[in-house]
């Protein structure tokens, strides 16, 4: 019976976070359990729910993220003891916490390493093995992921960093930590979220409010409109194109525009559904989105795009290896030798390098991945050495960065830049890449495109509801843009307008989004990472 | 009283916000549920049914029904050229067996069929109105509010030039649900029918649907044949057993033709017959397939030869139109 009762929980309670059982089943009876518990048990709540949702996914392999929580918390208290032992000098300590953030970083970095990069690392030298005439062999060794394991070992490691640096005192309540690691919401796609930020509201226990849910669900049908009624309608597309990717230059355009717009949703909508989880609680998760394609240029659009991941680079990667020592004398001689400019790009492009080989590497164990990372580390030294110069373009042409032209311009350049990375970076392989990307300029027909528009999986409703939910995009986008208070005039309305207006999306996803019959479970793209 | 009010006002308002959802939900699901049985794909069937809905009453003789197994190996023009019996094509892509259910269930309404020609491959695919069949809680809720299970109705209304385009809708008052492929995609593979397949058999949901079926047949007093149409890639001896079986134990007044155990009589060339590499038929092996399933019914059934009826010369018109018999 308790077999029985196993299966049809796990057939019912499936759960990602787009699927029907989570926010209408999961998230509410956690909700009602955590509202009906004391306020000292509510943390526990949360911890439980949060285990239960990660082993419908990864099973026993629950473990990882405990025996990171573990790890991290083992070095943040070694590091405390270490730094409140007056007995040792000051640059001994120092030296002994370094050790230990080290030990506890190797630790976290190479049982990644070791679950998502083995075989790729095996099968690369044996594809360089055979390119020297060698005969060396890797059995695949498959190890099984668990689910997340990118995103908890960044959080791990940003807690011990953080320790380390004496931005946060280190934790003495494991639980606590350990919450701060499993937390369901941002278990599968992030945000990267810092301690400091969210680990007190996480353990606070503090009662939710009817202004929390209302608000967390309002955020959760957004990212649930963006995910079903666009990113998954485009799904099947985006397959078909990528298969067929030999065809035409008018079909990589397709495919490269349909997959951002795919991913972008995607992801978006689905970070817009763990932020809403976590307002419902009272957790405020870190944005990860703002607005990407009103950025002004690559970097730019990096500090837009999946944030919290930039973020961790720059003040875990960037910023301690542009302050290095043996960085900063170059730097300075490279400014005394070629001048003040040579100096700026000098400086970071180091570091730079580092932040997108290992931009590329953490989506994932494949050379289209860090071919993204060194097309972004390549395009933004390029924009940084060239933004000057174009500047003074603009001021002899009495353009302003404000002007219509500038902005279409920088739009057009910045579309391009994405869609062409976004190509690659689905592409099954680069040379399937490359071969998409020439025949662009080889090989373009837009009449097959057209000839081939009813084969794409797409009906003509289909075409017609992500235009109408791309335009609903960009027009709420604008308004975040612009600073517009969105649901502040909202909820100016009376009541019945406001649930009238709530209805209508809310059927709107129900009706138009593609799920059930005649779809195919289109997977949230960014939870494979 | 006041400040209790106010102090709970907004749980208030949650729970009429959350009582009006599932009202509206229960009231759209009254109105756009379809008065017909649970079904997978209703915008198909409803499609299905609207083509052949076209057709002049009590006109057509026999009914070729599956997936696309059967739509490209099963003509009803070359029956007509060849034997002059009238036919249709109910056969739609990946098509569930509950769905030919509900197609022909549609068809008996308007037509008397003497024979309906059920292809097989249709029963080894995924029989059950849900897309996941052990999914049981959301089968459930969408058994309870069925506007989940179809909420893809607004599909049904399409602009006539763009319903013109569709595979099912055009041209299938000439062809009559016919798909002409002429590609050419040669099977390089060996004997498959020879090859011993993993033991199989037609899931339960399927062999209730199939049992529905039979009744349906039985009740407008029309023989069921089950036809295996020539597929490599799709059938093997496995499946030929499984059907075997299931007949012998619950049906063996059904006849079962296996034209994969037939490929040489009647001249099937892997090189130029398929149109995928051995997964369908192309328009010349259908021409070869047909050849054998023409004379098998009208040697088996009494079936009318209507060439030379004046109430048929639309078929006439439609043969001439194709220009393929």
């Amino acid at each position: 019976m308790l077999e029985n009762f196993i299966t049809f929980l796990k057939s019912g309670i499936g759960v990602s976070y787009a699927m029907w059982q989570y926010p209408v089943l999961f998230l509410p009876v956690t909700l009602l359990l955590y509202q009906l518990f004391p306020q000292r048990f509510r943390r526990y709540v949360l911890l439980a729910a949060s285990l239960l949702f990660f082993a419908f996914f990864s099973g026993i392999l629950i473990v990882f993220p405990i025996a990171a929580s573990l790890i991290s918390y083992a070095a943040g208290r070694i590091m405390e003891n270490i730094a409140g032992n007056k007995e040792i000098k000051r640059k001994e300590r120092t030296r002994r916490r370094k050790r230990v953030l080290a030990a506890g970083i190797i630790i976290l970095l190479a049982t990644l390493a070791v679950i998502k990069y083995s075989d790729f690392a095996g099968l690369t030298l044996v594809r360089i093995s055979h390119i020297f005439h060698g005969n060396f062999q890797w059995n695949l060794l498959d190890w099984a992921v668990p689910v997340g394991i990118s995103y908890f070992t960044l959080e791990a490691i940003a807690y011990m960093t953080d320790v380390f640096r004496d931005d946060i005192k280190a934790e003495h309540d494991f639980i606590k930590l350990l919450l701060f690691i499993v937390f369901f919401p941002k278990l599968m796609e992030g945000p990267i979220s810092r301690y400091n930020e969210i680990a007190d509201d996480l353990s606070s226990g503090r009662a939710t409010t009817a202004d929390n849910v209302a608000n967390g669900y309002q955020r959760i049908l957004w990212g649930l409109f963006k995910k079903l009624v666009i990113a998954d309608h485009l799904a099947p597309a985006v397959d078909i194109l990528f298969q067929n990717n030999i065809m035409d230059g008018s079909l990589s355009v397709a495919a490269a525009i349909l997959f951002t717009i795919q991913e972008y949703m995607d992801f978006s909508g689905t970070i817009d559904i763990v932020i809403g989880s976590g307002i419902t609680f009272g957790v405020h998760l870190t944005e990860n989105f703002r607005q990407p394609f009103f950025a002004k240029n690559a970097s730019d659009f990096w500090h837009r795009w999946h944030i919290t991941l930039g973020t961790f680079f720059r003040d875990y990667i960037f910023y301690p290896v542009t302050l290095a020592k043996p960085v900063m004398k170059f730097t300075k001689k490279v400014r005394d030798k070629f001048g003040k400019f040579a100096g700026t790009i000098a400086a970071p492009m180091l570091a730079l390098f580092l932040v997108w080989l290992s931009n590329g590497l953490w989506h994932g164990p494949r050379w289209t991945y860090i071919f993204y990372g060194m097309y972004y580390f390549v395009l933004i030294e390029l924009e940084n050495i060239f933004e000057e110069p174009f500047l003074g373009v603009l001021k002899k042409l009495k353009l302003t960065e404000e002007s219509i032209t500038v902005r279409v311009f920088r739009f057009i350049k910045l579309f391009i830049i994405v869609i062409i990375g976004e190509m690659f970076f689905r592409a099954d392989n680069i040379a399937i890449g490359v071969k998409m990307f020439m025949q662009i300029f080889t090989n373009f027909h837009l009449n097959v495109l057209a000839e081939n528009a009813g084969f794409l999986g797409l009906d003509f409703w289909d075409y017609w509801t992500v235009a109408a939910g791309m335009l609903l995009v960009i027009a709420v986008s604008v308004l975040k843009e612009r600073g517009y208070p969105i649901r502040t005039k909202l909820m100016a309305y009376p009541i019945a307008a406001r649930f009238a207006f709530w209805y209508v999306c809310i059927l709107a996803v129900v009706i138009f989004g593609a799920y059930g019959n005649g779809y195919d479970a289109a997977g949230m793209i960014y939870a494979k990472f | 009283m006041k400040s209790y009010f106010e102090k709970y006002k907004k749980t208030v308002h949650g729970i009429i916000f959350v009582g009006g959802l599932f009202a509206l939900l229960i009231i759209l699901s009254l109105v756009i549920k379809p008065k017909s049985g649970e079904v997978y794909d209703i915008n198909t069937v409803q499609m299905k049914c609207e083509a052949t809905a076209k057709e002049r009453a009590e006109s057509i003789d026999v009914a070729f029904a599956g997936n696309s197994e059967s739509y490209r190996a099963f003509s009803p023009l070359q029956l007509y050229a060849q034997k002059g019996v009238t036919s249709y094509n109910l056969g739609a892509s990946a098509l569930r067996v509950c769905d030919c259910r509900e197609i022909l269930g549609n068809f008996f309404k308007q037509q008397s069929p003497k024979v309906i020609v059920l292809e097989t491959d249709t029963l080894f695919e995924e029989g059950s109105p849900y897309r996941d069949p052990d999914a049981h809680l959301t089968n459930k809720v969408e058994k309870k509010l069925p506007l989940f299970h179809y909420h893809t109705f607004y599909k049904r209304w399409i602009p006539e030039s763009v319903k013109e385009k569709d595979m099912y809708w055009k041209d299938a008052s000439v062809f009559k649900g016919f798909l002409a492929e002429t590609a050419v995609r040669p099977y390089e593979g060996g004997d498959y029918m020879s090859v011993e397949a993993p033991k199989t058999k037609i899931r339960e949901t399927n062999r209730n649907v199939l049992k529905d079926i039979i009744k349906l047949c039985e009740k407008n007093s029309a023989s069921l044949v089950l036809v295996s149409a020539p597929s490599a890639t799709n059938w093997n001896s496995a499946k030929h057993a499984a059907v075997v079986k299931w007949l012998d134990e619950n049906a063996p007044q059904v006849a079962y033709l296996d034209i994969n155990e037939k490929l040489d009589e009647i001249g099937i060339d892997w090189a130029n017959d398929t149109m995928d590499g051995g997964n369908h038929m192309n328009l010349y092996g259908s021409k070869k397939v047909m050849d054998y399933i023409g004379d098998y019914l009208t040697e088996n059934y009494a079936l009318a030869d209507h060439r030379n009826d004046s109430n048929y010369k639309d078929w006439e018109d439609n043969v001439r139109k194709a220009g393929l018999y």
